[in-house]
Order: structure tokens, then sequence, then C-alpha cells
């Protein structure tokens, strides 16, 4: 690849995919900041490649996840150094809607609490495929099959529902 | 009825996500035409889908203005491992136990967050023999408190915040070992290429960070003097030179 043609292909899935892969690692992470660090690193570390992988968007979310992971750990081990932190954080910046302020914001907490109890995987699937991956895209980037991913949505997003209504309750 | 079984809910998901093979895709519209049943679980899956989607879409979809000219300076700067990744860190613990600084959500987290700290505790640890391959140390430092390193890396870094806790951490990307004593804290470092998140306890009275002997940053009272400037988030990075 020439490097007009790199410099051409990067600037393009940038435009593409850069809002669309925060809205992922946010919907993951739950954390702004750390949000658009990993995002600002995943198209770093593209550009230091100078080559377009195979699957750009998969890899890219391939680098998302792992960053989340060491970003994950280092939480984790600094918490068990200072032993000092809730492990209840209540991470998300949630806009709050205009017709029932209140209840919009309930709402979108326990749409992010539910998020929270899944596993990772779970939480993965249903956040890639609702920012419009394919389910290729999908299976490269979370390394399962790709016929196997139907299966796992049905059951991740089972799972995301019936925390949601644990928490927020059907009768509303 | 239906000439073969029904099929999984995988496969009517895939359907439904237009994401099946063709020629899976014809046998098993084939199979719905004739099956009730599946129709009928073709529909529920359907709007079990949207509403999962309804609910996520509730989710804030503001990005903030990513801007590639920033991602390409960056690409072609010295190399700082876990620098961006560290900042969104530091800046969390920076605000443990209360500073009112820092973006909405930290505040929130903040409210929650309660810190362990030990203030009747301020005597340095005790002498420890230096053990191996430990990840992490945190400790209440004395008057004075030195973090030594051995020696100067080829790469890695050295991110300083200061924050409103009774403990000093030392948190590196890779395990090195660590001598604890009651100045402080020598790290021993040579070969390494770790970077280093120290957290200071703002109120700490005397702390420096020695490379090979060479004072590096020094955090005396509320003076700090550092080979840069802080960065907007209020922390100081530096190589370990
Ligand atoms: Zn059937």
């Amino acid at each position: 690849m020439s490097p007009e043609s790199f410099d051409d292909a990067f600037h393009a899935l940038f435009v593409e995919r850069s809002a669309s892969l925060y809205r992922y690692v946010h919907g993951v992470s739950g954390d702004p900041a750390l949000s658009e660090d990993i995002v600002q690193e995943c198209f770093v570390k593209l550009h230091r490649r100078r080559a377009m992988p195979d699957d750009p968007r998969a890899w890219l979310v391939t680098v998302a996840n792992n960053l989340l992971r060491d970003a994950q750990r280092r939480v984790v081990r600094r918490r068990r150094l200072t032993s000092a932190w809730s492990t209840d954080l209540p991470l998300g910046g949630a806009a709050p809607q205009p017709d029932d302020p209140a209840l919009a914001a309930e709402r979108i907490e326990s749409v992010r609490r539910a998020l929270d109890k899944l596993s990772l995987r779970d939480r993965q699937l249903l956040l890639l495929r609702h920012q419009g991956y394919r389910y290729q895209e999908i299976a490269t980037a979370l390394e399962l099959t790709r016929s196997s991913v139907g299966t796992m949505l049905v059951r991740a997003g089972e799972a995301f529902r019936k925390a949601y209504h644990e928490l927020f309750g059907t009768s509303r | 009825m239906s000439s073969s079984a029904h099929p999984a809910d995988g496969d009517l998901r895939a359907l439904l996500d237009g994401e099946l093979p063709p020629a899976q895709r014809v046998e098993v519209e084939q199979h719905a035409r004739t099956c009730a049943a599946c129709r009928a679980r073709v529909a529920a899956l359907e709007s079990a889908a949207q509403e999962t989607a309804a609910l996520l879409a509730l989710l804030p979809t503001a990005a903030p203005d990513l801007r590639i000219e920033t991602i390409v300076s960056r690409a072609r700067a010295p190399r700082l491992r876990w620098g961006v990744i560290a900042a969104a860190l530091a800046l969390v613990v920076a605000s443990v136990a209360g500073a009112t600084v820092g973006r909405p959500y930290v505040r929130a987290l903040v409210v929650r967050i309660r810190a362990v700290v030990h203030p009747e505790s301020s005597a340095p640890p005790a002498p420890s023999p230096a053990r191996g391959g430990q990840v992490g140390v945190a400790f209440i430092p004395g008057p004075q408190a030195d973090i030594s390193f051995d020696a100067p890396q080829s790469s890695g870094a050295v991110y300083v915040s200061l924050a409103d806790t009774a403990k000093l951490v030392i948190d590196p990307s890779a395990a090195v070992t660590y001598r604890v004593h009651p100045g402080g804290v020598v790290v021993h470092n040579v070969g390494s290429s770790a970077s280093y998140d120290i957290v200071v306890p703002r109120n700490a009275l005397h702390v420096r960070i020695l490379v090979a002997g060479r004072v590096l940053f020094e955090k005396a009272g509320s003076r700090v003097t550092a080979p840069a400037p802080a960065e907007p988030t209020g922390r100081y990075a530096f190589d370990v030179r």
C-alpha cells in the first residue's frame, strides 16, 4: 500500500468509524474519558502500523477490547493496592430526556446497570450489534464462529432484558 | 406440516438480521412458510430484538469531537506506552476521597468511593526485604519519602498525580521488585521497560522521585518541581531517564 493510499484509507476509516467505535467502547465501559482515550489509542496504533489490516473495522474493535481489558486490570489492581474502592461504580454520562427527566434518567441508569450485570462477552456482542457491526466482524473481533453469533445474540439479549426489567420494573 | 426440523433460534435471529448464508436462508424461509410455530418464534425474536435496540438507544450517543490531527501527531510522536490509558485512570485516582475538580462523572464516582485512609498511622512502613515480581506497592509516606529508581530505562514513563489520599501508590505496567524502607522505597527497575503511575498524597510533606540518584520530581509542601509542567488533568508525565 502506498503512503498516500494508506493515509486516504485511514482518513476514511476514521470518519466512518471513530464515533461508532467510541459509542461501543462507552457502552462497554460506561466511562466517557476512558472511552475517548481508548478510541484515540486504537487509531494511533493503526496509524503507526502504516498498513490497513484485512478487516479494519474488526481490527479496531479487537484493539479496543484489549485496551479495555488492560484498563480494567489496572483499575482492579489499584483498587486492591489502596483497598479503598467501592465495587459499585456509577459510571456513565447519562443524558436526561426532556419529557420526564427523572424517569428518563432512572431508565438510562437501569440500562447501564443491566449492561454491567452481563458478562463482558454478552455486553460486547449486544453493543457491537447495536453499532451495526456485521456477524462476521463480531465473530472476528470476539473470536467466535460466525454461525454462533445469532444464538449468542439471542441469549445475550434475553439476559440483558431480564436484568433491565428486574432493575426498572415492568409496570412503568 | 413442515418437511424439516424447526430451525434454531440463532438461525431465525440471523434470518431477521439478514445474516443467514443464502442456501440456509432459502431452507429456513421454506420451513417457516409452512410452520406457524416458527413464524410466531420469528415474530417474538423480532420484538425482543427491537426492545433491546430501543433500550440501548437510550444510552448517550454523543461522541466527543475526536480530531484526526491529534491522532496523527500522537502517532508520529515518540512512544509513551500506557500514557493515554493511564491518563484516564490517573484522573479517577486523583479524585479519590472528595476532590472537587474533574468531569461530572468523576465527581459522581467520588461520591461513591470511600477511601480507606489511616491518618492515625503516619509512621513510615517497617523495613522489608526486596520482594520478587511484585506488581504495585502502597504505603503511607513519612515526613520525607524518596522513590528511588535504580537505573534509567530506555522506554517507560512516570505519571505522577496528586490526590487527597493517605497512601502513596506506585503502580507499574509490569512487575518490578521494591525495597520499602523508613525513608521511602527503592524500585529495582534495571532492564525494565515498565511505566509507573504514582499517586502522591497531596498532604505529603516532602516527596522526591529519583532515577539513578538524580532528582527528577520533587514535592516540598505544596511546591512541585518536575521536568515538565502538569498536564491539564493535573498529572505530571516524564521519562525514566
Ligand atoms: Zn418450525
